[in-house]
C-alpha cells in the first residue's frame, strides 16, 4: 500500500491519528510498547475501533479581520499536463485543483487562523459535515452538507452535489484506467447511498490511516460522473475540465502563459475564500521567479538556500518560512537484495558505515540539513529522533573495512549504482559523495547515469545493482513500511523480511498512536541495524516566502495539501 | 521569377518530409515513449494499465505502421493531438508562432540598428581608437552567453530597481504597452548578441566594396560622401549581412529556448523543449515541419531580396 507520489510533503500525521481517535475509543493507553521480538504476520489489531459519532469540527473565529477582495498570484515551473484530477499528483495540477474542487474530508491545521500551524494536521469535514464509523472499524457514513452547488456548467447547471456524485467519484478513481490512485482505495469492498446525502463506504479491514485516504489532498477529489461523460475524451484535456464544488471557479486559460481563477459566490462555507482572484503564472525559469517575486509579481516563492540571504535583504518585511530539513520522503541508496553481492549483511552495513552523511549536510547543504530514517523524519510522531538517527548513521570506516574484510571482501568490491540524469540534481551529488567515500574504504562504485524515463521502468523491473532514488512518500507509516513489505508497490529493493511485514500488517490496524509509533520506530531502527534494502540519505533544508501584503498563508511544503487560498487575504 | 518562386515554394515538400522522417526514426532511438515519459514520479502503474495507454495513444503498433498512419493524417492535414497534453498540436503551434515571430523579429531589427552604423562607421574609422572600441564591443556581445545577459538583466533589475519585465504573455494585440515590456528586454539582449556577427559582417563588407574601382569612379565624379556610402557602399555590402540575417531569422523561429524560458514566453522554443522532454512525437513532428518550411521560405525571402539589392541578380 502506497501513495503515488514521492513530492516532498512534510506532513506530520500525528493529529490526524488522533482524530481517529476521538472516533476509535482505542483500548488503554499504557506505556509505549518496545516490541522486543519480531512480531507474526497473523497478528491481530491491538485495537479495535468502537462506533462514534464525530461531531464537525469547529470553526475557530479568528482574531484578525480578514480583508475581502483582491488577488493571490503564484508562479509554477509549467503548464499542468493533464487536468484530469485523478490521473496525476503533480503540484503542477494540485496547485489547481485544491481550488476548484472539494473532498468528502479535508485536513484542516490545528491553530487556524491565528497561527497557521500546519505542521499538525487534523482530519475535518469538507463537503461531508459529519461522520460516523461503524464498531468493527469497517464501515463510514458521511453525511454531506446540503446544498452544496455545482457550478453553473453543462449539464450540471448548478445542480445540487449528492451523495452519489462522492461514490462516483471514488468509482472512477478505482475504474478509470487514467486513474493512478487505484491502490490508494483499493481496500474499498463496497459504497452505498442510503439518500442523497449519505455516503456509506466499508473497507475489507479496519484501517488506522483510513480517513487520511479519504481526506487525501491529491487524490480523493470528488468529480461529477455526468459532467465527465459530457467532456468525453476531452476530459482532462483543458482547464475548462476543472468542473467541482471548491472555493474557486476557472476563469481563463493561456497555456503557457497564466490560469486565473474567480471566487466562487455560492462556496458552501459562509464568507470564504476572502480573496476575489487567484492566478497561476507559468515561469520555468527559477531566476525570473525570483525576479518575478522581488518585483512583487507573485505572492509567493520557494527559495534556495543561497537565495534567502538577498531576498531578506531586499524584501525585509517578507515573511520566510523554513523547513530544518524534515520530509516525508525517504531518499538514498536502495540494493537490489536479490542480487547475491547484498545477501552478506555485513557488506550492506559496511557500504552504510562507509558513507560520511555528516559531510553531505554540511558540505552539500551548507549545514542545514537532517538526517532521514526508514519511516521518514516528517512524519514526526511515528519517526525517530535526529540524535538517534544519527547515531545509527554513524560514518565509521574503520568499522565498514573490518565488516568487509569479515566478509572475504579485504581486497575490495565494486558495484554499479544507477543514478537518473535530468532529475533530483541533489541525489546525483550525493551520489558522487558516496562514490567518494567508499572509495577510502576500498568500494568502487561505477555511477551508471540513464534516463529518467527509461532507468525507472528497469530499476523496477530489476535490472540494476544499487540506485538512488526517492523510496516513497507518505503522510501515513502505512505508505512507508509498505514499500519495504513482501510484494509492496514500491518495494523495489525486493525485501522478503517477514518482520516487517509483520509489522506491517500490525501498525495498519494500530488504532492507538503510541502503540503504533511504537511498531513504526522499531521497523526504522530495524531498517538501519539490518539496511533493509536503503539507506536513507539526509534532507536539505527548504524555504519559502511570502510578500508582506499576504495574510494567513503558510507556503511550506507542509502545508501544500491544504486548501491554503481557501483562507488567505491580501491587505496592501 | 514567377516560374522560380513556384520551384522554391514546391521545394518545401521534399525538405519538409526529409526532415521530419530523420526526427521521426531519430526520436526512436531515445530510450522511452510518451507513456513512460508521463507516468510520475512515484506512480507504479500496473503493465496492463501501461499498455491500455500505449494502445490508446496508437504508440503500440510497430514503427512503420505509426509513421505511415501519421504520413497519412499530415497529408490530409490532420497533423494529430498531442501525445502528452491530448491537445490539436497545429492549435498549439499556432498559439507559439507569433511569440517566436515576435521576438525573432524584434531582435533582428535591433541587431541591424546596432550592426550596420556600427560596422559601418567601424570601416569608415578603420584601424583607429574607435574601430577598436567597436569591435571589442561587438565581439564581447558574441562572447557574452544570452543566459548569463538575459539572467543578469533580468536578477539586477528586480533587486537595483525592483523591477522585472511582466510576466504572463501577452499577445500585442491585446495590450501593446505590455507586450512591448515584455519583449524589449529579451529582443535587446538577442538582438545585441546577434549584432555582433552582423557588425562584423557589415564591417568586412563594406571595407571590401570601399576599394572598388566604382567606388573610387564615384569619388572623382565628385558625388558627396554621404551619397557614395548609402547608395554605392551600403546598398553592395548588404548582400552578405542580409544572407547573415536571413539565416538568423529562420534559426529564431525555431525558438531561443533559453531567453523564451528565462523570460516566460511561450514560444515554439519552449513548445519543442517540453515536446522533447515527454517525448511527444505528435507535437515535435508539427513544430519541426514548421522549422523545415520557415528556413525554406525564409531563404527564398533572402534570395529574393538579392535582386532589390544588386539589379544585376536575376532569376530564371
Amino acid at each position: 500500500m502506497f501513495k503515488a507520489n514521492w513530492q516532498k510533503k512534510g506532513l506530520l500525521l500525528g493529529a490526524a491519528i488522533a482524530a481517529m481517535l476521538l472516533v476509535a475509543a482505542a483500548c488503554g493507553g499504557g506505556a509505549e510498547p518496545t516490541p522486543t521480538s519480531a512480531p507474526t504476520a497473523t497478528s491481530a489489531p491491538v485495537a479495535t475501533p468502537t462506533a462514534t459519532k464525530v461531531p464537525p469540527s469547529p470553526t475557530p473565529t479568528p482574531k484578525f479581520q480578514p480583508k475581502k477582495g483582491g488577488s493571490l498570484r503564484f508562479a509554477q515551473t509549467s503548464d499542468p499536463v493533464t487536468f484530469d484530477v485523478h490521473a496525476s499528483s503533480l503540484s503542477l495540477l494540485t496547485n489547481h485543483t485544491h481550488l476548484t474542487h472539494s473532498r468528502v474530508l479535508r485536513y484542516e491545521s490545528l491553530g487556524w487562523p491565528e497561527e497557521a500551524n500546519y505542521g499538525a494536521l487534523t482530519v475535518t469535514g469538507d463537503a461531508a459535515e459529519k461522520w460516523e464509523i461503524s464498531q468493527d472499524g469497517k464501515t463510514f457514513t458521511f453525511h454531506l452538507r446540503p446544498g452544496i452547488k455545482w457550478p453553473n456548467v453543462a449539464p450540471l447547471n448548478g445542480r445540487e452535489l449528492t451523495s452519489e456524485d462522492a461514490k462516483k467519484a471514488f468509482e472512477r478513481i478505482l475504474n478509470e484506467p487514467k486513474s493512478i490512485f487505484k491502490e490508494f482505495y483499493e481496500e474499498i469492498t463496497s459504497m452505498s447511498t442510503p439518500d442523497k446525502y449519505t455516503l456509506v463506504m466499508t473497507i475489507d479491514k479496519p484501517l488506522a490511516s483510513w480517513l487520511y485516504r479519504v481526506a487525501d489532498g491529491e487524490a480523493a477529489w470528488i468529480t461529477a460522473q455526468d459532467f465527465i461523460d459530457a467532456k468525453g475524451k476531452d476530459y482532462g484535456v483543458r482547464q475548462d475540465s476543472l468542473v467541482g464544488t471548491g472555493p474557486f471557479l476557472i476563469k481563463s486559460e493561456e497555456t503557457g502563459s497564466r490560469y486565473i481563477y474567480t471566487r466562487n459566490p455560492n462556496y458552501f462555507l459562509p464568507n470564504l475564500p476572502y480573496v476575489d482572484e487567484v492566478v497561476w503564472l507559468i515561469i520555468k525559469d527559477a531566476s525570473a521567479r525570483e525576479a518575478a517575486f522581488v518585483s512583487g509579481q507573485i505572492d509567493a516563492l520557494g527559495a534556495s538556500r543561497t537565495s534567502v540571504p538577498r531576498i531578506q535583504k531586499a524584501l525585509p518585511k517578507a515573511a520566510l518560512d523554513s523547513n530544518p530539513g524534515l520530509s516525508n520522503t525517504a531518499s538514498g541508496i536502495m540494493f537490489n537484495m536479490t542480487n547475491p553481492k547484498w545477501q552478506d549483511i555485513r557488506v550492506r552495513q559496511a557500504i552504510q558505515k562507509g558513507i560520511d552523511q555528516g559531510r553531505i549536510i554540511a558540505d552539500l547543504y551548507g549545514g542545514q540539513g537532517r538526517y532521514q530514517g526508514c519511516m521518514p523524519t516528517a512524519l514526526s510522531s511515528f519517526a525517530l529522533s535526529q540524535d538517534e538517527l544519527k547515531a545509527l548513521y554513524t560514518y565509521d570506516p574503520e568499522g565498514a573495512k573490518a565488516l568487509l574484510a569479515a566478509a572475504g571482501l579485504s581486497s575490495g568490491l565494486t558495484f554499479e549504482m544507477t543514478t537518473f540524469t535530468g532529475y533530483q540534481q541533489r541525489l546525483l551529488d550525493i551520489a558522487e559523495l558516496a562514490q567518494d567515500d567508499l572509495k577510502k574504504i576500498g568500494v568502487t562504485v561505477n555511477l551508471k547515469p540513464v534516463p529518467v524515463a527509461s532507468g525507472r521502468p528497469a530499476v523496477e523491473a530489476g535490472n540494476f545493482e544499487t540506485v538512488i532514488q526517492p523510496h516513497s512518500t507518505g503522510v501515513e507509516p502505512d505508505e512507508m513500511i509498505g514499500g519495504f513489505t513482501t510484494g509492496g508497490g514500491r518495494n523495489f529493493m525486493r525485501v522478503t523480511d517477514p518482520k516487517v511485514d509483520a509489522w506491517n500488517l500490525q501498525q495498519t490496524v494500530e488504532f492507538d498512536v503510541k502503540k503504533r509509533a511504537a511498531i513504526t520506530k522499531e521497523f526504522s531502527r530495524y531498517c538501519a541495524q539490518q539496511v533493509v534494502g536503503l539507506i536513507p540519505m539526509p534532507n536539505e533544508a527548504s524555504f519559502s516566502f511570502t510578500q508582506e501584503w499576504v495574510k494567513n498563508f503558510p507556503i511550506s511544503d507542509v502545508a501544500s495539501d491544504e486548501p491554503r487560498e481557501l483562507f488567505a487575504w491580501v491587505e496592501k | 521569377m514567377t516560374g522560380y518562386i513556384i520551384r522554391r515554394v514546391l521545394l518545401i515538400v521534399p525538405t519538409a518530409f526529409l526532415v521530419v522522417t530523420l526526427a521521426f526514426f531519430a526520436m526512436h532511438i531515445v530510450p522511452g515513449d510518451a507513456v513512460l515519459a508521463s507516468i510520475e514520479e512515484g506512480t507504479s502503474l500496473r503493465p496492463e494499465q501501461i499498455a491500455q495507454m500505449r494502445e490508446s495513444l496508437g504508440i503500440d503498433k510497430p514503427l512503420l505502421v505509426q509513421y505511415g498512419n501519421w504520413l497519412r493524417s499530415a497529408l490530409q492535414g490532420d497533423f494529430g493531438k498531442s501525445l502528452a497534453t491530448g491537445r490539436p498540436v497545429t492549435k498549439q503551434l499556432f498559439k507559439a508562432i507569433p511569440v517566436s515571430l515576435e521576438l525573432a523579429l524584434l531582435s533582428q531589427v535591433i541587431a541591424l540598428a546596432v550592426a550596420i552604423p556600427i560596422g559601418v562607421i567601424s570601416a569608415l574609422r578603420q584601424d583607429t581608437f574607435w574601430d577598436y572600441v567597436l569591435r571589442v564591443f561587438s565581439i564581447g556581445m558574441l562572447a557574452a552567453p544570452n543566459f548569463w545577459l538575459a539572467t543578469l538583466a533580468i536578477v539586477l533589475g528586480a533587486y537595483w530597481f525592483f523591477w522585472a519585465p511582466p510576466f504572463g504573455y501577452v499577445p500585442i494585440w491585446q495590450d501593446p504597452v505590455v507586450n512591448m515590456k515584455q519583449f524589449l528586454l529579451p529582443a535587446a539582449i538577442m538582438g545585441l548578441h546577434g549584432s555582433a556577427t552582423a557588425m562584423r559582417m557589415t564591417r568586412s563588407a563594406v571595407l571590401e566594396v570601399l576599394r572598388q574601382d566604382y567606388i573610387r569612379t564615384a569619388h572623382a565624379k565628385g558625388l558627396s560622401p554621404r551619397r557614395i556610402l548609402m547608395v554605392h557602399v551600403l546598398k553592395n555590402a548588404l548582400i552578405p549581412v542580409v544572407t547573415i540575417w536571413g539565416v538568423s531569422i529562420a534559426y529564431l523561429l525555431g525558438g531561443a529556448i533559453i531567453i523564451e524560458s528565462i523570460f516566460a514566453l511561450p514560444g515554439v522554443g519552449l513548445s519543442m523543449l517540453d515536446a522533447i522532454n515527454s517525448h511527444d512525437l505528435t507535437q515535435l513532428q508539427a513544430n519541426i515541419l514548421f522549422f523545415g518550411a520557415a528556413v525554406v521560405l525564409v531563404n527564398l525571402i533572402v534570395d529574393l531580396s538579392y535582386s532589390l539589392l544588386d539589379p544585376r541578380v536575376r532569376y530564371n
